[in-house]
C-alpha cells in the first residue's frame, strides 16, 4: 500500500508543535472538505488524507508509533516485542511478521474509520448518512430520443433506471439511498448521477428545440419546389416557395426534441436554407446564365 | 400537508446527538425551516440533507452559525452558476 507521508500531507516539519497540527489541518481541511468542493473527486482524495494524517499526527501516541515506524506504525506494539524476542532469541532470524495477527488492521484503518463502514474511533453512536455517490452516464441524443430503462453497475451493484426522454446534458438526478452504507444504523447515502450526452445526429439541441441546415439547390431556390429533409426521426417533405434566399429559417412545428417529463410534448425543429451555387458550368450554361444578367440589368 | 414527510425535532437531535438549541439557533438565522404541527416541532424530510451538511461541516471545520450562514450562502450561489454555466455551454454547442 502507498506509503502517505502524514507531515508533508500537512505541509509541516517532523519538529511540529501540537498547535502547528492543529492548525495546518484545520486550514486544509476548510479547503479540501467535499461539502465545500461537490464533485471534486481530487479535493475529496485530499480531504481523506489531511484527515488521516491528523488522526495520527494529533494523537501523541500515534504520532511517536508513526515517527518510529513510519508506514508499520500500525503495528508498533508487535515490532517492539518482535525485536525483544530477536534480542532474546539471538540468531533466530526469518521470523516472519503476520498482519493477520492483528485484526488484519492495515495502513488505511484510518481511512474507514473517516468514511467506511465502521467510523471507528471517530465517533461511538452518532448516527449518519451514508457517503453519497457521483457517477456520470453517457448517453447519445438517441439514446434521450425515448424514455427507456437501463442498468447500471455502481460499486457491484446493479440499478435499474428509467432515463426520462428529453434528459439534459449535464442534468443530475438524485437516486435515493443508492450511496454509500450509512454509519452506526444511519440512512445509506445517495446516488448522483449526471448525463453527459453526446451528439452526433447532425442536429444541433437547444432544449427541446433542434436545428439543422438544409442545402438547397439555386434552382429550387428560384422557382420552387419539394424537397425532402430529414427530422430527428423520420423524414418530412417540404414545399419550397419560389425566390427563397440562403439563410431563410423555417420552423416545423412538433417536430424538434421531446419535452423532459411531458409525455408526448415536442419541440420545433428550425431549419436554415443555404443556397448552393453550381460550379462546373458549361458554355452553355454561362452564355444562359449571361443573358440572364443582361435580362437582369435591364 | 403529509405528517409522514416530517420529523420530530426532539427525535433528530437524539439521533445525531445534538442540542436541540442548535436547531432553533440554525432556523433563527434562516438556515433550517422548522414547522410547527400540533404545537410540536418538526422538520421536513427535504431539509434533512442540510442539515446533514450542516452538521459535517460545523463539526470538521469548527465554524460558528454566522460563519456556517456564510458558507451555506456561497455553496446555494456556487451550485446555482454551476447550472447557468451548463446552461450557457449547452447553448454554446449550438454554435460549435
Amino acid at each position: 500500500m502507498e506509503f502517505l507521508d502524514y507531515y508533508k500531507i500537512l505541509g509541516l516539519e517532523k519538529s511540529a508543535t501540537e498547535e502547528e497540527i492543529k492548525k495546518a489541518y484545520r486550514k486544509l481541511a476548510r479547503k479540501y472538505h467535499p461539502d465545500l468542493n461537490p464533485n471534486d473527486k481530487e479535493a475529496e482524495k485530499k480531504f481523506k488524507e489531511i484527515n488521516e494524517a491528523n488522526e495520527v499526527l494529533s494523537n501523541i501516541e500515534n504520532r511517536k508509533k508513526y515517527d518510529k515506524y513510519g508506514a508499520e506504525w500500525k503495528h508498533a506494539e508487535h515490532l517492539d516485542k518482535s525485536q525483544q524476542q530477536q534480542q532474546h532469541y539471538r540468531g533466530n532470524a526469518g521470523q516472519q511478521f503476520d498482519a493477520s495477527s492483528f485484526g488484519g488492521a492495515d495502513y488505511s484503518d484510518f481511512f474507514e474509520s473517516m468514511f467506511g463502514q465502521d467510523f471507528g474511533s471517530r465517533s461511538s453512536n452518532v448516527k449518519f448518512k451514508g457517503q453519497d455517490f457521483n457517477t456520470e452516464l453517457v448517453l447519445t441524443l438517441d439514446d434521450v430520443y425515448t424514455t427507456h430503462k437501463r442498468i447500471i453497475t455502481v460499486n457491484g451493484k446493479k440499478i435499474q433506471l428509467t432515463i426520462p426522454a428529453g434528459v439534459e446534458n449535464g442534468q443530475k438526478i438524485k437516486l435515493k439511498g443508492h450511496g454509500g452504507a450509512g454509519v452506526n444504523g444511519g440512512p445509506d447515502g445517495d446516488l448522483y448521477i449526471e448525463f453527459k450526452i453526446e451528439n452526433t445526429s447532425g442536429f444541433r439541441r437547444d432544449k427541446q428545440d433542434l436545428y439543422a441546415t438544409v442545402e438547397l439547390d439555386l434552382y429550387t431556390a428560384m422557382l420552387g419546389g419539394e424537397i425532402i429533409v430529414k427530422t430527428f426521426d423520420g423524414q418530412v417533405k417540404l414545399k419550397v416557395p419560389s425566390e427563397t434566399q440562403s439563410d431563410t429559417k423555417v420552423k416545423l412545428k412538433g417536430k424538434g426534441f421531446p419535452v423532459y417529463k411531458q409525455d408526448g410534448a415536442f419541440g420545433d425543429l428550425f431549419l436554415t436554407y443555404k443556397v448552393k451555387l453550381p460550379t462546373g458550368l458549361t458554355d452553355k450554361e454561362k452564355e444562359l446564365f449571361s443573358e440572364l444578367q443582361k435580362l437582369r440589368a435591364q | 400537508m403529509n405528517n409522514s414527510e416530517y420529523i420530530l425535532v426532539s427525535h433528530l437531535c437524539t439521533h445525531y446527538a445534538v442540542e436541540q438549541s442548535l436547531l432553533y439557533d440554525l432556523q433563527a438565522n434562516g438556515l433550517l425551516e422548522i414547522t410547527t404541527i400540533k404545537s410540536k416541532d418538526f422538520l421536513h424530510q427535504d431539509c434533512i440533507s442540510k442539515f446533514e451538511k450542516i452538521l459535517r461541516i460545523r463539526n470538521d471545520l469548527k465554524v460558528n452559525i454566522e460563519q456556517m450562514d456564510l458558507i451555506i450562502n456561497l455553496l446555494d450561489k456556487i451550485e446555482v452558476l454551476q447550472n447557468e454555466l451548463n446552461l450557457v455551454k449547452n447553448r454554446l454547442m449550438i454554435y460549435e
